[in-house]
């Protein structure tokens, strides 16, 4: 980085509301001396778990070390059928231990303040930790002045998004139970791209199959930034029709620009809707750290990399991954997450043993509940190409109807995932 | 069985296992390919294609010939499949080659599984006089005939396989249907507690 970057850097650090004064922290002292070539991996999500893991897998040379806040991580995917009742939050929470036990990973349980691109190390509150190369993923953040009277440390309690923990379904699926049969629900979609519209559309029927069954006088009202459903739309237009009629009403291109929590109000530029419970989603941008640390590209938003080995566009030796990275139609999911998280950890492996990377295939498989049962998939593959990432010709698309068999695959689909990251 | 643990040690053991310098050439180099594509499919399949689901068939240590020809059945949509064909279609027959080279030498892992002790035990039965003339070693051998290993594969998969197979929805199952035929529904389901029921290595 050279003078103008660092300041740029550190003043970003330096900036950020909350958070000690970075510069002091720069000179701490090295946590772990290095036993070996070392990836660092900050962010043990869907992404960053699996690349620490394919690193060791393909490499016991590699010092490899995982930097986590969190002691334990409850999964997203899988977390609105706790909503419709056929599954129970405890079976998405998963820890690190065997990732240390059996792959030799050195777990660091803390907050990684920022990386320094510079020093080439990741800066904790504690100290730092050197790396020949360091993975970034840190899933999401939210775009919280997109919206007028949006508080970010108020907000979410009373319109939760439920979107960062699988944690923070429970708290939504309470409020739902706690409505009075009759009420109304309002769910707010922002404009891709963010983390995972397929799980928006998947959230409003895993709602609608709770108020079916428990309170079936209530109604759902999604206002959607986007003009229609963004995927999967025939399958879920036509699973609506099938079983929700009358319960979801949906507006199509409806962004929420300015709310008043505290009454239960919704504005958008057609209307002003007051609902008994609020689902906010809010519009996103890469997570905190990627923002902390200068990652992000000329939109502001989220990190361009080149999608052979996730190196990103703006640092030498930084790899971003997950819902964090720029991509064009992609879809930012798990499944995306996880399929960047192990072609990053080969290309860092390859390069750190003199071979050249290469431009791999990438797909993105998303299944949906549409109520206790029945599921549906869309898969989607891409090349990745320098900075871009182009669909494939052939391959891929949606399932032909609900079906309860890809149900029964979407649970172990999710069950697989859940074990790939953690043992 | 093979072992192997990362690229280098797999493509050895594809060495050894491949014979002539040439062959061993290309078979290094399937394998090496296969490796890439092959990342995508363990989220399902489990890593290195060792299942955790009971739903899901573990594919890594299933033999070549096998996995080459189930893929190219689900992309010609020869084979039903939910997910598959649309799965296999985004992939040339050379990269469907890699990836069966892949998953070939990786270990075929046999974690315990839920099985009903006295299927099991007619099973066996079943197995030595109608199966064990193809699916050899209690399901763990395929020296002889080029019919899929058995042993250990995941109970809920097959049960949904063989359903498959005895209405005739798989078009390959010709080689096996003498030895259907001559047994009933439960002695199948039998047989099936059998392949279930083994766990660890060759012996
Ligand atoms: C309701 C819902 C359902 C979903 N369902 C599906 C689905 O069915 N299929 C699918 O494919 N996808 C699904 N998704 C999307 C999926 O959850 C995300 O795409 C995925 O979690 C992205 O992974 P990630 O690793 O990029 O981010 P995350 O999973 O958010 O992981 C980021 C990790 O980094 C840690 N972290 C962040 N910053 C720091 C820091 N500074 N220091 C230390 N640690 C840090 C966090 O604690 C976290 O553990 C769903 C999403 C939602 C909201
Ligand atoms: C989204 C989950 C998913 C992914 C990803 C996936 N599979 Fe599958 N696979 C399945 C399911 C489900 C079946 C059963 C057939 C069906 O319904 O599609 C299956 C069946 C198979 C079988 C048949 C096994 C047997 O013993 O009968 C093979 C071989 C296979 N898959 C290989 C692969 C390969 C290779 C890849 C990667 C290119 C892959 N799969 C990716 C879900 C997946
Ligand atoms: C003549 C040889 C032969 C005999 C005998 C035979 N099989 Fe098979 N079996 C095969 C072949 C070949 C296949 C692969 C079929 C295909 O390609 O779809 C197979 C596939 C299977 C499968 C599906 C595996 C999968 O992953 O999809 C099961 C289960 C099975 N056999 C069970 C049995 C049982 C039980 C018996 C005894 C009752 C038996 N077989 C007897 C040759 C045989």
């Amino acid at each position: 980085m050279n003078g103008a970057g660092r300041r740029r850097f550190l003043k970003a650090a330096g900036a950020l509301a909350g958070l000690p004064l970075i510069t002091p922290l720069l000179r701490a002292a090295e946590l772990l001396p290095p036993k070996g070539p070392r990836v660092v991996v900050v962010g043990g999500g869907f992404a960053g778990a699996v690349a620490a893991k394919t690193l060791r897998m393909a490499s016991r040379d590699l010092d490899v070390v995982l930097v986590e806040r969190n002691r334990s991580y409850t999964a997203l995917p899988g977390a609105n059928w706790v909503i419709g009742g056929s599954r129970r939050i405890g079976e998405n929470r998963l820890n690190y231990d065997r990732l240390e036990s059996n792959y030799g990973i050195t777990m660091v349980y803390g907050e990684a303040l920022a990386v320094d691109v510079a020093a080439k190390n990741v800066v904790l509150e504690a100290g730092t930790l050197a790396y020949d190369h360091v993975v970034v993923a840190p899933g999401i953040g939210f775009r919280s002045d997109a919206i007028e009277g949006y508080v970010p440390a108020e907000t979410p309690e009373l319109f939760p998004h439920a979107w960062t923990s699988g944690e923070e379904i429970v708290a939504l699926k309470r409020r739902l139970e706690d409505m009075k049969d009759g009420g109304l629900v309002a769910v707010s979609l922002p404009l891709p791209p963010y983390r995972c519209p397929q799980a928006a559309y998947e959230r409003i029927s895993q709602i609608a199959w709770y108020l079916k069954q428990a309170k079936p006088r209530s109604k759902i009202v999604v206002l959607d930034a986007n003009p229609g459903i963004a995927v999967l739309a025939e399958l879920f237009g036509r699973g609506w029709e099938r079983d929700y009629k009358g319960l979801i009403e949906y507006r199509g291109g409806q962004a929420v620009t300015k709310i008043d929590a505290a009454r239960s109000r919704l504005v958008t530029a057609a209307e002003t809707l007051r609902a008994d419970v609020v689902n906010l989603i809010p519009p996103q941008i890469a997570g905190a750290l990627a923002q902390r640390s200068g990652l992000v590209g000329a939109d502001q938003r989220w990190c361009a990399v080149d999608h052979t080995t996730y190196e990103s566009a703006v640092a030498s030796g930084v790899h971003v991954i997950g819902d964090a990275v720029l991509t064009a139609g992609m879809q930012k999911s798990a499944s995306t997450a996880n399929a960047q998280g192990k072609a990053c950890a080969l290309a860092i492996a390859g390069l750190l043993g003199g071979r050249k990377p290469r431009p791999n295939i990438y797909s993105d498989v998303g299944y949906s509940l549409l109520n206790d049962r029945e599921g549906a998939s869309a898969i989607a593959f891409y090349r990745g190409e320098g900075r871009q990432t182009v669909p494939l010709e052939r391959g891929g698309g949606a399932s032909p109807d609900w079906s309860e068999l890809e149900g029964v695959y979407a649970r172990a689909w999710l069950g697989s995932m859940i074990a790939e990251m953690s043992t | 069985m093979y072992r192997c643990w990362g690229l280098i040690a797999c493509i050895s053991l594809a060495l050894a296992a491949a014979g002539p310098a040439a062959a061993q050439k290309n078979k290094a180099k399937a394998v090496e390919l296969g490796e890439m594509l092959a990342q995508p499919c363990m989220a399902c399949h489990g890593t290195r294609g060792a299942s955790t689901e009971q739903a899901m068939p573990t594919i890594g240590g299933q033999i070549e010939s096998y996995l080459a020809g189930s893929m190219k059945a689900y992309r010609d949509g020869t084979r039903p499949s939910t997910v598959m064909e649309r799965i296999a279609k985004a992939y040339s027959s050379r990269e469907l080659e890699a990836l069966a080279a892949y998953f070939a030498v990786q270990p075929f892992v046999r974690p315990p599984q839920a099985t009903d002790p006295d299927k099991v035990a007619r099973g066996e039965a079943i197995h030595m006089r109608k199966c064990n003339r193809c699916h050899l070693h209690n399901g763990r051998d395929t020296s002889v005939a080029e019919s899929p290993l058995l042993a250990g594969q995941k109970l809920e998969y097959m049960q949904r396989n063989m359903v498959e197979i005895l209405a005739g929805r798989r078009n390959i199952e010709i080689r096996m249907k003498g030895a259907l035929l001559e047994i009933t529904p439960e002695d199948i389901e039998a047989t099936l507690h059998f392949y279930a029921a083994q766990q660890g290595e060759l012996p």
